[in-house]
C-alpha cells in the first residue's frame, strides 16, 4: 500500500528552515494523533511503551483551533515539563477533544533533531476530505 | 499574491512589481547567484504578501539571505507608519523574539591559546546549557524576580555581578529595551521558559570560539575592539519557549480580532492590527518583556564562557563587542519621502545596522556606525560588518548566510554527524554536540556562500566588511 494510502499515518516534508507535519486518519481524532507523532518523531526518538506519566488535557474550539492546540501542548509540555510524549490518545468530548499523553522523561529519548518552537498558522489545513478520511498539514519552526 | 514579476534595477537589487493588493512594490536585494530559486521556495510570494499589509511604506524588503519562512520572509523587513493605521505583526518578529547574536573579543591571540582550545571546549561543552527542554544557568526564585528580568533585561543580571557596565553600553538598548509589560506575558510563557535562562536552545543556536582571520577596515576594527589573530567568541541564541509562547499567543489573538479593524491578510501568519490598539500595545508590551529576557539569556551565558575561560585559559576577560538581536519589530524614526516618521520596523531574520551619527550608538561607535553581527553557517566564516550610509531598507542588513537545503534535505544529502565532526577536526575546528544525529542539519552545504552574501550587502549599501572571524570551535545548540 502506498504510504498516502494508508488508513493511517504521518509524514515530514521539507521545508527551507522549518518542519512541515503532514498527518492522515480515518477520524478527526486518529489524525490528530498521528500529528502529534509527526511532531516527536522531528526531534525525538521515542521508545514504545517508555511513558512514565500521563496528563490529560481538554481542548476547546474548531478544527484548526484544535490541531494548534494539540501541538502547541506538545510543544509546552517539553520546555516547561522537559517532557515527550511517548503515547498520545485523542477522544472526541463535547466542545472539542479530550487528550491523553503518556509522558517520557527527555533525559531518557535520544534528540533526532532541533526542538519545535512553535506552530504556524500560515498554509494549515485540517479537514475531512470526500472519502472520509482526515488530513492536516501544518508547518512547524524549529 | 501568487504570481511574481521580478524586475533587475541593478547587479544586487530586483523590484517586485507592485501588483493586485500589494500597497508597496518589494526590493530583493541578491545577486544572481542568491536569488532564490531553489524549488519550492516561496519566499519572492512572501515578500509580495508583506507588502499587503496596512499602513507599510517604501517596500517590503528581502535581505540578501531571504529565505523561505512562513507570513514573512526569513530575512523580510517591513515598516509600517505609526499616523496611517500602521500595523504590527508578530509574525514579521517570528517565534524566536530578539534571537541574536553577540561578540565577545579576548585579550588572547590564537597562539596564546595553543594548545588548550581542547580543554576550553570541554570546559564550554559542560558549561553551556544547549539542546531542547529545560535547564539554564539561572533560576529565578519567584515570579518577582522573572518579573524584573522581564522589565531590565541584561541590566538585571549585571545588576546582581554577572556583567559589567561595558556589557550594557555595548548591548543594543543599553541591554533594556522600554515597554516591556510581564502582566501581557502568559502563565504558560513564564512556565516554558523559567526553567531556561541561561542556555542556547537547539537548531541553528550555537556558541563558537573564533579567530580575526582577516581586517579589511582598520580603523572601524580598532574602535569596534579587535584586531588581526584575536580570539573572539560569538553567541547566538534568543528568548527560548518565552518568547515562542509570546508569539503564539499573541498570533492567536491578533486573528481573532484582526477583522474588527477591518484587516485581512493573505496568509493567516500575518495577522496584525494596528500598532496604536489594544491589542497591539498588548504585544508590543510582551514583546518588550520577551527581548528582554532574550538580552539576559545572551548575558548570563556570557558570564559562563568568562568562568569557562578562566578555568581553561586562566582568566576571564572577555569584552562585548555589540549585541544586536534579527527578529524584532521597533519603533524607529526613518526618513519617508525626505521627511522623519515614526515606523513600526519589523526585522524578521534581519539586522538592524545604524550608519555612523545614529544618535540610538554609544559614544565610542557613533563616528564609526553600528556593529553589524552576520555568522555564517558552522565551519565557515563570519563577519562583523558596520551599518554604512546612507543605508537602505530602514537600516538593516542580512543576519546570516542564509538557508538552502531543508533540514530533512541536508540530513539526506550530507555525511553522517560522527564523519561531518570528523571533517571539521580535520579544518581545525573543534565541535561539541549533544547529539551527532542532528549535527548534518547544521552542515556548510545546507546553507548559502557567506563570502557572496557579505558582498552583496556591501554593493547594495547596506554595510561594509570590517572584519571576518573564522571559527576554531563550536558548541552546537
Amino acid at each position: 500500500v502506498a504510504i498516502g494510502e494508508r488508513p493511517r499515518g504521518h509524514l515530514l516534508r521539507a521545508h527551507t528552515a522549518d518542519l512541515i507535519v503532514e498527518a492522515w486518519g480515518p477520524t478527526r481524532e486518529a489524525c490528530l494523533e498521528e500529528a502529534v507523532a509527526g511532531l516527536v518523531t522531528s526531534f525525538a526518538q521515542v521508545a514504545d511503551g517508555s511513558g512514565s506519566s500521563y496528563v490529560e488535557v481538554e481542548l476547546t474550539g474548531g478544527d484548526a483551533d484544535l490541531l494548534l492546540a494539540v501541538l502547541d501542548e506538545v510543544i509546552y509540555r517539553l520546555d516547561a515539563d522537559d517532557a515527550i510524549p511517548a503515547a498520545v490518545r485523542v477522544r472526541p468530548s463535547l466542545a472539542g477533544v479530550t487528550v491523553e499523553l503518556s509522558l517520557v522523561d527527555r533525559h531518557r529519548v535520544e534528540a533526532s533533531g532541533a526542538a519545535p518552537k512553535g506552530v504556524s498558522h500560515s498554509g494549515l489545513e485540517f479537514g475531512e476530505r470526500d472519502d472520509g478520511a482526515w488530513r492536516c498539514r501544518v508547518t512547524i519552526d524549529v | 499574491v501568487s504570481a511574481v514579476c521580478l524586475i533587475r534595477e541593478s547587479d544586487v537589487r530586483w523590484r517586485v512589481e507592485q501588483q493586485g493588493d500589494m500597497r508597496v512594490p518589494g526590493v530583493v536585494f541578491a545577486s544572481e547567484r542568491l536569488l532564490p530559486g531553489e524549488r519550492g521556495d516561496r519566499s519572492l510570494e512572501q515578500v509580495a504578501n508583506v507588502a499587503t499589509l496596512p499602513g507599510i511604506v517604501t517596500a517590503s524588503y528581502a535581505m540578501p539571505d531571504v529565505h523561505w519562512g512562513y507570513g514573512f520572509p526569513i530575512g523580510g523587513v517591513a515598516a509600517t507608519r505609526l499616523d496611517a493605521g500602521g500595523v504590527v505583526s508578530p509574525g514579521g518578529v517570528g517565534f524566536d523574539i530578539s534571537c541574536g547574536v553577540r561578540l565577545l573579543a579576548s585579550s588572547l591571540d590564537r597562539s596564546d591559546l595553543a594548545d588548550r582550545l581542547e580543554l576550553l571546549m570541554d570546559a564550554l561543552a559542560v558549561a553551556i546549557p544547549a539542546g531542547m527542554g529545560r535547564g539554564g544557568v539561572w533560576q529565578a526564585a519567584d515570579r518577582r524576580e522573572l518579573t524584573r528580568l522581564l522589565l531590565d533585561g541584561a541590566q538585571y543580571p549585571v545588576s546582581l555581578g554577572f556583567g559589567d557596565q561595558r556589557d550594557l553600553d555595548r548591548c543594543e538598548d543599553g541591554g533594556r529595551l522600554d515597554g516591556a509589560d510581564p502582566d501581557e506575558v502568559s502563565e504558560r510563557a513564564v512556565k516554558r521558559g523559567s526553567g531556561q535562562v541561561g542556555s542556547l536552545g537547539s537548531g541553528n543556536h550555537f556558541l563558537e570560539v573564533q579567530v580575526v582571520d582577516r581586517v579589511l577596515e582598520p580603523v572601524v576594527a580598532e574602535a569596534f575592539g579587535l584586531h588581526l589573530g584575536q580570539v573572539c567568541v560569538m553567541i547566538h541564541c534568543g528568548s527560548r519557549g518565552l518568547g515562542h509562547q509570546v508569539c503564539t499567543d499573541h498570533v492567536r489573538r491578533m486573528g481573532e480580532t484582526m477583522h474588527t479593524h477591518g484587516i485581512r491578510v493573505p496568509d493567516a501568519q500575518l495577522a496584525c492590527v494596528p500598532v496604536r490598539s489594544a491589542e497591539g500595545r498588548a504585544y508590543l508590551g510582551a514583546l518588550a518583556a520577551a527581548a528582554n529576557f532574550a538580552r539576559a539569556n545572551r548575558q548570563w551565558l556570557t558570564e559562563v564562557t568568562r568562568d569557562a575561560f578562566a578555568h581553561a585559559v586562566g582568566h576571564r576577560e572577555l569584552a562585548l563587542v555589540y549585541d544586536v538581536s534579527h527578529n524584532l519589530a521597533k519603533v524607529e524614526t526613518h526618513l519617508v519621502d525626505g521627511r522623519p516618521v515614526r515606523l513600526c520596523v519589523h526585522r524578521k531574520g534581519a539586522t538592524r545596522a545604524f550608519a555612523a551619527g545614529s544618535p540610538e550608538l554609544p559614544d565610542d561607535l557613533r563616528p564609526f556606525g553600528q556593529p553589524v553581527l552576520l555568522p555564517g553557517s558552522m565551519g565557515t566564516s563570519s563577519y562583523v560588518l558596520v551599518g554604512d550610509a546612507p543605508g537602505d531598507a530602514f537600516a538593516s542588513c542580512a543576519h546570516g548566510s542564509g538557508r538552502t537545503l531543508s533540514r530533512h534535505e541536508a540530513k539526506r544529502r550530507g555525511t553522517s554527524g560522527a564523519d561531518l565532526r570528523s571533517h571539521l577536526a580535520r579544518a581545525g575546528i573543534a565541535v561539541r554536540a549533544r547529539s551527532l544525529r542532528d549535527l548534518p542539519e547544521e552542515a556548510p552545504m545546507a546553507y548559502k556562500d557567506v563570502e557572496e552574501v557579505v558582498r552583496v550587502c556591501e554593493l547594495a549599501g547596506l554595510a561594509r566588511r570590517v572584519v571576518r572571524l573564522r571559527p576554531l570551535g563550536v558548541v552546537k545548540g
